[in-house]
C-alpha cells in the first residue's frame, strides 16, 4: 500500500505545481501589479481607489447591487426550493432541473433573451402599455434591469444549496412538532427554517460572490453608468491603460468576496452544530 | 392548506418558473422573425435567420474554435483534476486543507482578478490572442468542477478492492488503471461535461486574451446582440437552447446529473 499512496501523492504534487504556476502565481502578480507603480513599492492606487469619487461610487454602487440581488434570489430561491421538496420524491428530480435548466445554458444567450423581453418593443413594455395607456416605456440598460438580470443567473446556485440542506431535514422532528400540537406555520419558523440556515448561507454566499464578480450582466443589461467593479477594472486596463489601477480595482474585488465568504462560512458552520 | 391559499402558490409558482424560462424560451419565436430582433411578437414567419446561420463565416470559425478550445481545455482539466482528487483523498501532502482551498479557489477568485493575472503573464511569453493561452486559462478556471466531483466520490470510495489488487501483487499503475479508474469513470465523464459547457461559455477572462482571429463564440455573440445588431443571432441562440434542453434531458435520464450539482 505504501508504493499506492506515494503514486498518489506524486499525482497530487503535479496538480500543486500546475496550479501554483497557472493560478496562485498569476493572481500574485495581480497584488504585485497594483503596488509596484513605476519601479517602486507605492500604495497610490488604492488610496485613488478609495478616495476619488469616479472608483468609490462604483464600489459602493457594485456592494449595493450584489446584496440587493442576493435578498431577492435568496427569498425567491427559498420558496421555490420548499415548494419542491413538498412535491412527491418522484417529481423532485423533474421539478429541480426544470428551475436549473437555464444554468446550462449560455450567459450571454439568457442575457439577450431578457434584452429581448424587457425592450422598448418587448412583450412587457407592450403588455404595460396597452394595459395602463402611456407612451412604451424600456426597462432596460438600467440598473432595474443589471439586478433582474443578477438574480436570474445566481438563482440556481440558491434553489439548489437551500434545497439539498431542506432535503436533509429528518421528516420525524416535523412530525414530533406537529403531534406536539404546533401549527404549520410555528413548525416552519421552529423547525424547518432553523434547520435549513446552512443551505441559506452557502447559497447566499455563492450568489454573493457571483453577483459582485459579474462583468457580463452589466455590459449587455445596464447602460454606460450602471458599471460594475469588474467592468471598471477592465475598463482601466483595456480602454484607459491603466494595468496598476485595474489590479487594484480586482483585488479589492477579491478581498470583499473572501471576506463576505469567510463570515458566511462561519455563519454556516455554527448552523451545522446547532443542528 | 386551504383550498384558496393553495390557488395562490400555485400562481406564485408559476410566475416564478415563468420569470426562470421567459427569457430562455422566448428566443425560439424570435428566430422566425424577419425583422427588428428586438421587437415581440415578431410580425412575420420565416427560415431567413436559419439560412444566414447556416453560411455564416464567422459563426462557424467561433463555434469551431469554442469547441476545440472547450475540448483541449476540458482534457487537461479532467488530468489536472484527477491528480489533485487523487492527491488530496489518497495520497500523503501537507496542508491538505489548504491545498484543497488551490484547487477550488478559481470558483472564489473572481474571473476579472484571474484574467487580468493571465493577462499579466501571457503578454511576455506571447500568449495573449493565441488559442493556447486560452486553453490554458480555461483548463484553470474550469479545473474546480471536476476536482469537487472526484473529491466527494472518492470519499465515499470503497478502498477494499484497491488492497486485494495490491495484495495479490498488482503494481500502482496496474491497480489504479484497472480498479480505480473505471469506478471513478462516472464522477469524471459528469464533471467534464460541466467543465466542457463552462468553458463554452466563459466570457470574462476569455475577453483579457482574445484578439481578432481567437473570437470565441460567447465573445461573437455578445457583437453581435450589442454592437452588429445582426439577427442571425436569434437562429444561433435558439439553436442552443434547444440542444441544451435536450442536453440536459438526456444527462438527467442517463447519470440524474441533479445529483451531483447539489453542494
Amino acid at each position: 500500500m505504501r508504493n499506492m499512496m506515494r503514486f498518489y501523492t506524486v499525482l497530487g504534487w503535479i496538480a500543486v505545481a500546475y496550479m501554483t504556476a497557472l493560478f496562485l502565481y498569476p493572481v500574485c502578480k495581480v497584488v504585485y501589479t497594483s503596488v509596484w507603480v513605476n519601479g517602486s513599492f507605492s500604495l497610490a492606487n488604492y488610496v485613488n481607489l478609495f478616495s476619488a469619487d469616479l472608483y468609490s461610487k462604483v464600489l459602493l454602487k457594485t456592494l449595493w447591487v450584489s446584496v440587493i440581488s442576493t435578498l431577492i434570489a435568496l427569498f425567491i430561491g427559498y420558496t421555490l426550493a420548499y415548494f419542491i421538496t413538498t412535491r412527491p420524491a418522484s417529481k423532485q428530480g423533474f421539478w429541480l432541473m426544470l428551475i436549473i435548466s437555464p444554468m446550462f445554458m449560455s450567459l450571454t444567450i439568457r442575457l439577450f433573451g431578457w434584452m429581448i423581453l424587457l425592450s422598448k418593443e418587448g412583450p412587457i413594455a407592450k403588455g404595460l402599455s396597452g394595459l395602463f395607456g402611456g407612451s412604451e416605456t424600456s426597462l432596460l440598460f438600467s440598473q432595474t434591469a443589471v439586478v433582474i438580470g443578477i438574480v436570474h443567473f445566481v438563482l440556481p446556485f440558491i434553489v439548489l444549496n437551500i434545497y439539498t440542506s431542506l432535503n436533509r431535514l429528518e421528516s420525524s422532528l416535523i412530525e414530533a412538532s406537529t403531534m406536539l400540537g404546533a401549527s404549520r406555520l410555528r413548525t416552519f419558523w421552529k423547525v424547518t427554517f432553523p434547520l435549513s440556515l446552512p443551505g441559506v448561507f452557502a447559497g447566499s454566499s455563492i450568489a454573493f460572490a457571483l453577483a459582485a464578480s459579474t462583468f457580463l450582466v452589466p455590459i449587455m443589461m445596464g447602460g454606460p453608468s450602471d458599471n460594475l467593479l469588474a467592468n471598471m477594472a477592465y475598463n482601466s486596463i483595456v480602454t484607459i491603460g491603466n494595468m496598476g489601477m485595474g489590479a487594484a480595482l480586482s483585488f479589492v474585488l477579491l478581498v470583499i468576496i473572501v471576506a463576505v465568504l469567510l463570515v458566511m462560512g462561519r455563519l454556516e458552520r455554527r448552523g451545522h452544530i446547532a443542528s | 392548506m386551504r383550498p384558496k391559499w393553495r390557488g395562490l402558490v400555485y400562481l406564485y409558482i408559476l410566475a416564478v418558473v415563468l420569470f426562470i424560462l421567459g427569457p430562455v424560451l422566448i428566443i425560439i419565436p424570435q428566430s422566425f422573425s424577419g425583422g427588428d430582433m428586438f421587437s415581440f411578437p415578431p410580425d412575420d414567419f420565416t427560415w431567413k435567420q436559419y439560412e444566414a446561420l447556416a453560411e455564416d463565416e464567422r459563426i462557424h470559425s467561433s463555434l469551431w474554435l469554442s469547441l476545440s478550445i472547450g475540448a483541449a481545455s476540458t482534457c487537461l482539466a479532467g488530468l489536472i483534476g484527477l491528480c489533485a482528487a487523487l492527491g488530496i483523498v489518497k495520497g500523503n501532502l501537507p496542508g491538505k486543507n489548504l491545498l484543497e482551498s488551490l484547487f477550488l479557489g478559481p470558483l472564489i477568485v473572481p474571473l476579472v482578478t484571474t484574467g487580468i493575472g493571465f493577462l499579466i503573464i501571457f503578454v511576455p511569453l506571447g500568449l495573449v490572442g493565441s488559442p493556447l493561452g486560452i486553453v490554458l486559462a480555461h483548463s484553470i478556471i474550469i479545473s474546480p468542477y471536476v476536482v469537487r466531483i472526484l473529491i466527494a466520490t472518492l470519499r465515499h470510495f470503497d478502498h477494499v478492492q484497491e488492497e486485494a489488487a495490491i495484495v495479490h501483487g498488482a503494481d500502482s499503475w496496474y491497480a489504479f488503471r484497472t480498479v480505480v479508474l473505471p469506478q471513478l469513470l462516472p464522477a469524471l465523464i459528469s464533471g467534464a461535461i460541466l467543465a466542457f459547457l463552462v468553458s463554452l461559455d466563459e466570457y470574462t477572462v476569455t475577453i483579457f486574451l482574445a484578439q481578432a482571429d481567437t473570437v470565441t463564440i460567447p465573445i461573437r455573440i455578445y457583437q453581435y446582440v450589442a454592437m452588429d445588431i445582426n439577427p442571425v443571432v436569434t437562429a444561433l441562440a435558439s439553436v442552443t437552447v434547444i440542444v441544451s434542453f435536450v442536453l440536459i434531458v438526456l444527462l438527467e435520464k442517463r447519470f440524474k446529473i441533479h445529483k451531483y450539482l447539489e453542494m
